[in-house]
């Protein structure tokens, strides 16, 4: 038991080094695409970080299975609703962010944001 | 003296009839004899609302319209009693014969943007009003503000870079001293849960001594810079750029008689004498008022332009009034409120016959207007008197107002102070009446020789009527609307703390 | 009738949804529809309001499920304000959508696509105003964000580069959003803004609530621009179409301001409890900073564009100010600097995309004349100017009048100081564009042309009719509120809850 309660801590730090390599690439990196997988990566470990909010140890998918009238037998199923909300989120700001990045590189002929804040001021 | 409170709308309707006016001018700019028959018109009917309430002040009571309430606590409402009624019939009479004046003056000197001109001119009225009844600090500073933004057009009414730069800096002081006002008003309104304005005030004693000084100077931030105090006249001078009737209205009708009276409202309905003596401002304030008086004449002396010498001579005049509320005693309150009015028809006379010379002229330098009262009789007759009237002779208005500071220095003990009012008006005599001298004295200078016979009938017309009310009112100061009266009531009800 | 609170949200959602296929199948009935849907979701807010003001808090529940099981909707006299306001503005924006756009010489799709993302973007303000509980309000804050990044994009290739840093920064801002909402809902259980309101006190010092808290402020922050999270705001502001930033710069900044009200509030307990009280204080003194800086920042733009950005930093920060004061009058103030900036920076803008037509230029020296040639224009301007100066008798001076008085009443005598001086800083930046319109002369080679469009109309006003109008409207409004600033004050936010839990 004591093993899976370290693992349960062990994943949380696992999700938030996931969020934070997200967010040091998305300040590192000049290249916009770049910048947008690692805002994906960001998204992404928050949607981890509802889903093991949800999770209990031992618990099924919650769908009723006939016998199992145990609540604590299933896992919430309300973050794991509430994500799907998100990622349907997350799905819509990928694909404008995308169809803003074949606009910039249209007008812009190049995806380096130092080069185009350069041009900017002018 | 009990008074009765009278609901009524009139000062309302006083208060707006010029910003109708304003609209109408504005929209019948193309037409310009209908555009000055809009100004006329509620010129008149402006007084003629502001006389049917003088009756009942004169009885006694006071006049309250119904308040526009903002939210609880919080009021817009106008109240007229002696003190407001005095400055709103100074203001609606001189409007009234500044508009006519305008007239002459516009039009002989073919400016431009007029409409402008006369819509701006209606809402300072408007806002002047508003000041005289305003019944509490929220809607004095409502109006105090509207006054500094409809005076900003006329002060850049010649579209110059001078007249910009002077717009900028007459900005520049009052809207910086407006906001600190702003700031006094909020911190009356926090302490004392309210800002009506009562004879006598109601800020003594409630709250602590460093605390009221805090206050009694941030109020008097906006209205001191209005009423020219030195050190913060730096706008006035600057300010004569403007057209002459401007620089007539903006030094005796709307913007300095406009800060003297908030003057004499904080400090004799906000706070009163008693308390401004107890808190250590009064002595101060009436030495930076004396100081005023003293170096603005002086540098009146070295002024070459008329205008400017008239600017100067305003900004020791004003202090008179500032004395007069510093010295907090019955005569010298009743001075003050009495020289609000009086110098105002005066100093109006000064600057319409500045006007009316430059109309002929061009030129106001006052080397060159000598021999001009020859050509100029009646012009420079009227400079003359009034040019005296200033410097306190008696059968002119302003001896009267005098008289009362100089018993009001007696009165409070600080006779220094009587001699700081002779010797200004030594000055006075100084800086205006070389003026009147050479006029009629020496020789035409030779640019000037070509200057035949008086202004045209629309300027000479409205000066010679302020020349006769200054003279009936120096030997009968209580005639035609009783502000002998009014004066004497004002100053009464700041001494008791009754209306 | 009672489903008016759905009705607020549904009415532009589905707007939204069918007007492609209006634009396809009746192309010439789209723009009637667009905007009576507008018009009547005017109607529908004011209904909202009057129900609120006589009848006290309307608490829908969607489908009639009880919270914590169903979504509920609330409105308040706060929520209640922004609604009206967000429905306003559109269908005043919409007003000046059509002709700015038939000027700007925009295809049919591009306009279309302007009015599927606009009404979108109302529907999500709107919505975020009367969420319930606090995933619904995200979900909205989501819906009004990503429809502005687009509306924004459509500005052309500049605008495309600002729309994907702003978009970039605001998924960042939103995912801070959504892990506060977790840490929340790991330490109660519950999404519900009542439910929290109850269950939270007892827990407002675990590190868990109060790194969600951080969070959950980090991320509307950010999405309010407050400084220092404003770096998105300028450029996005100064190259989107002018119809979409006069939206996007009044209720949509407005909605995320309140969406931080109504969690310091009504789910933190405000000034009650200790750690909200501290975290008010940072609020303040960020909003105050944001105040001089917008402030200070406006005033050395060239472009009257990019001043009125940074402009709405600092008028923005008024909302935060007045909330971290949170006494009653300063909240009153708040709420009517949501109304006041909305109409005053939503004319602003409109009087911009005037002279961009016109003029063709916004560089503040290239200004002159522009009182003849575009005097109606000039006189919104005017009347705007001073609003944001604060100049009685504006809604602006009301605003700063509650506040200050807020402010005093809090013993906080250093943001009387900020107020007053931030007025001071927009008189200077402000009376400089005045002067520029009323009195210098044309420049030479930048002169007011009649253009096709005044031909067309044949009286030749200066900016087609319903442009003129929604300025119009906008200014007799700021003047209204101004002079209703009372009326409002007592009846409407007299009604605001401040007790915490007023959900």
């Amino acid at each position: 038991m004591s093993v899976a309660i370290f693992f349960s801590y062990v994943i949380f730090w696992l999700i938030a080094l996931l969020y934070v390599s997200g967010f040091f690439g998305m300040m590192e990196h000049n290249h916009l695409v770049k910048k947008l997988m690692a805002m994906n990566l960001m998204q992404t470990a928050v949607i981890l970080f509802f889903l093991l909010l949800g999770q209990k140890i031992g618990g099924i998918t919650p769908i009723a299975v006939p016998g199992i009238t145990d609540i604590d037998a299933y896992a919430n199923p309300l973050p794991q609703a509430l994500m799907l909300t998100a990622i349907v989120v997350n799905l819509s700001t990928t694909g404008i962010a995308l169809t803003f990045l074949i606009v910039i590189k249209k007008f812009w002929n190049t995806l380096d944001e130092s080069e185009i804040m350069r041009r900017m001021d002018k | 003296m009990a008074a009765d409170v009278i609901m009524t709308a009139r000062p309302v309707w006083a208060v707006l009839i010029s910003t109708a006016a304003a609209l109408l001018i504005m929209a019948s700019g193309r037409k310009p004899n209908l555009r000055e028959f809009w100004t006329l018109a509620a010129a008149l009917l402006k007084i003629g609302i502001v006389y049917s309430m003088l009756p009942m002040i004169l009885q006694g009571n006071i006049l309250i319209s119904n308040p526009l309430i903002l939210s609880p606590g919080i009021e817009l409402f106008f109240q007229v009693d002696a003190a407001g009624m005095l400055f709103a019939a100074l203001a609606s009479v001189l409007w009234f014969l500044t508009s006519i004046f305008s007239i002459g003056y516009m039009r002989s000197l073919h400016e431009a943007h007029q409409t402008g001109y006369y819509a701006s001119f209606a809402l300072c009225l408007t806002a002047a009003m508003g000041i005289a009844f305003a019944g509490n600090l929220l809607t004095f500073f409502v109006f105090f503000e509207m006054l500094t933004l409809a005076t900003y057009p006329l002060v850049i009414h010649e579209r110059t870079d001078e007249a910009l730069r002077a717009g900028r800096q007459y900005l520049v002081y009052t809207l910086i001293s407006g906001q600190l006002t702003l700031i006094g008003i909020i911190l009356v309104y926090q302490i004392a849960g309210h800002g009506n304005f009562m004879p006598g005030g109601f800020m003594s004693g409630i709250a602590g001594t460093p605390a009221l000084v805090g206050i009694f100077l941030l109020l008097m931030a906006g209205p001191a810079v209005k009423a020219g105090m030195m050190p913060f006249h730096g706008w006035l001078p600057s300010a004569m750029v403007a057209p002459t009737p401007v620089s007539a209205l903006l030094h005796a009708v709307a913007v300095v008689k406009a800060g003297c009276f908030g003057v004499l409202r904080i400090t004799g309905y906000v706070f009163s004498p008693q308390s401004l003596q107890a808190i250590g401002v009064a002595k101060p304030l009436a030495w930076l008022a004396g100081a005023t008086i003293i170096l603005a004449s002086l540098i009146a002396l070295t002024r070459p332009n008329l205008k400017q010498r008239l600017a100067y001579s305003t900004i020791g005049q004003l202090s008179y009034i500032i004395l007069g509320a510093a010295l907090g005693t019955t005569s010298a309150l009743l001075g003050s409120f009495y020289h609000l009015f009086a110098h105002g028809i005066m100093k109006i006379t000064l600057f319409f016959t500045a006007g009316a010379i430059y109309t002929k002229t061009h030129d106001l330098e006052i080397r060159k207007l000598s021999g001009l009262g020859r050509t100029m009789p009646l012009t420079f007759c009227a400079y003359t008197f009034c040019a005296l009237g200033i410097a306190g002779m008696p059968l002119a208005v302003g001896f009267i107002s005098k008289w009362n500071l100089l018993l009001g220095t007696v009165e409070s003990g600080q006779g220094g102070f009587a001699v700081v009012l002779i010797i200004s008006g030594l000055l006075a005599c100084a800086y205006l009446l070389p003026v009147a001298y050479s006029a009629f004295r020496s020789e035409v200078v030779p640019e000037m020789e070509h200057i035949k016979g008086e202004p045209n009938l629309w300027t000479l017309v409205p000066l010679l009527a302020t020349t006769v009310i200054a003279l009936i009112l120096g030997i009968f100061p209580d005639a035609a609307g009783h502000f002998y009266t009014l004066a004497q009531m004002a100053a009464d009800n700041i001494m008791t703390g009754t209306y | 009738m009672a489903h008016i609170p759905v009705l607020v949200v549904l009415v532009p959602l589905l707007t939204a949804l069918v007007l492609p296929a209006i634009n396809q199948l009746l192309p010439r009935i789209t723009q009637a529809f667009f905007k009576s849907a507008l018009l009547a979701n005017v109607v529908l807010a004011v209904l909202a309001m009057r129900h609120v003001v006589t009848e006290g808090p309307w608490h829908y529940w969607l489908g009639n499920w009880e919270p914590p099981y169903g979504i509920e909707f609330v409105l308040d006299a706060m929520s209640a304000t922004l609604v009206l306001v967000a429905a306003g503005m559109a269908f005043v924006v919409a007003l000046y959508a059509r002709p700015f756009f038939n000027l700007d010489e925009a295809g049919m799709e591009t306009r279309t696509l302007f009015y599927v993302l606009f009404t979108l973007m109302t529907s999500g303000v709107i919505g975020v105003a009367i969420a319930g509980d606090i995933f619904t309000l995200y979900v909205f804050i989501e819906i009004a964000s990503i429809s502005s990044y687009g509306v924004v994009a459509m500005g052309g290739g500049r605008a495309a580069f600002a729309a994907y840093r702003y978009l970039i920064l605001g998924t960042v801002a939103a995912t801070f959003y959504l892990i506060g909402i977790g840490l929340i809902f790991a330490m109660t259980g519950t999404l519900n803004m009542a439910q929290l309101s109850e269950m939270l006190p007892p827990l407002m010092r675990s590190p868990a609530i109060i790194a969600g808290m951080c969070f959950i402020i980090l991320g509307l922050g950010t999405k309010t621009a407050m400084v220092p999270l404003h770096s998105w705001l300028p450029d996005a502001h100064t190259y989107g179409p002018t119809p979409a930033i006069a939206f996007l710069a009044t209720a949509l900044l407005k909605a995320f301001s309140y969406a931080i009200y109504r969690f310091m509030y009504q789910i933190f307990g405000g000034h009650a409890q200790p750690v909200t009280a501290l975290a008010l204080q940072v609020l303040g003194g960020l909003a105050a900073a944001g105040i001089l800086y917008g402030s200070v920042m406006a005033i050395a733009q060239k472009d009257f564009r990019r001043m009125l950005a940074y402009s709405t930093i600092a008028q923005i920060s008024y909302i935060p100010l007045g909330i971290a004061i949170g006494t009653p009058a300063a909240i009153a103030g708040a709420a009517l600097q949501v109304i006041s900036h909305s109409m005053t920076k939503g004319c602003l803008f409109m009087v911009k995309g005037g002279m961009h037509l016109k003029l063709h230029t916004t560089q503040i020296d290239d200004l002159g004349g522009m009182s003849r040639s575009m005097p109606i224009s000039s006189f919104a301007l005017t009347v705007s100017a001073l609003s944001m100066i604060g100049l009685p008798p504006t809604s602006g001076f009301f605003v700063k009048w509650q506040l200050l008085r807020g402010a005093s009443a809090a013993g906080l005598n250093w943001m009387m100081i900020v107020l007053v001086l931030s007025g001071l800083l927009n008189a200077v930046y402000f009376f400089r564009i005045l002067e520029n319109v009323f009195i210098r002369k044309p420049n030479q080679e930048a002169h007011a042309d009649e253009g096709p469009h005044g031909a067309v109309l044949g009286i030749k006003p200066e900016l087609p009719l319903p442009m003129l109008a929604a300025m119009l409207i906008l200014t007799f409004g700021i003047l209204a509120v101004g002079v209703g600033s009372g009326w409002l004050t007592e009846h409407v936010f007299s009604l605001i809850d401040l007790a915490g839990g007023g959900v």
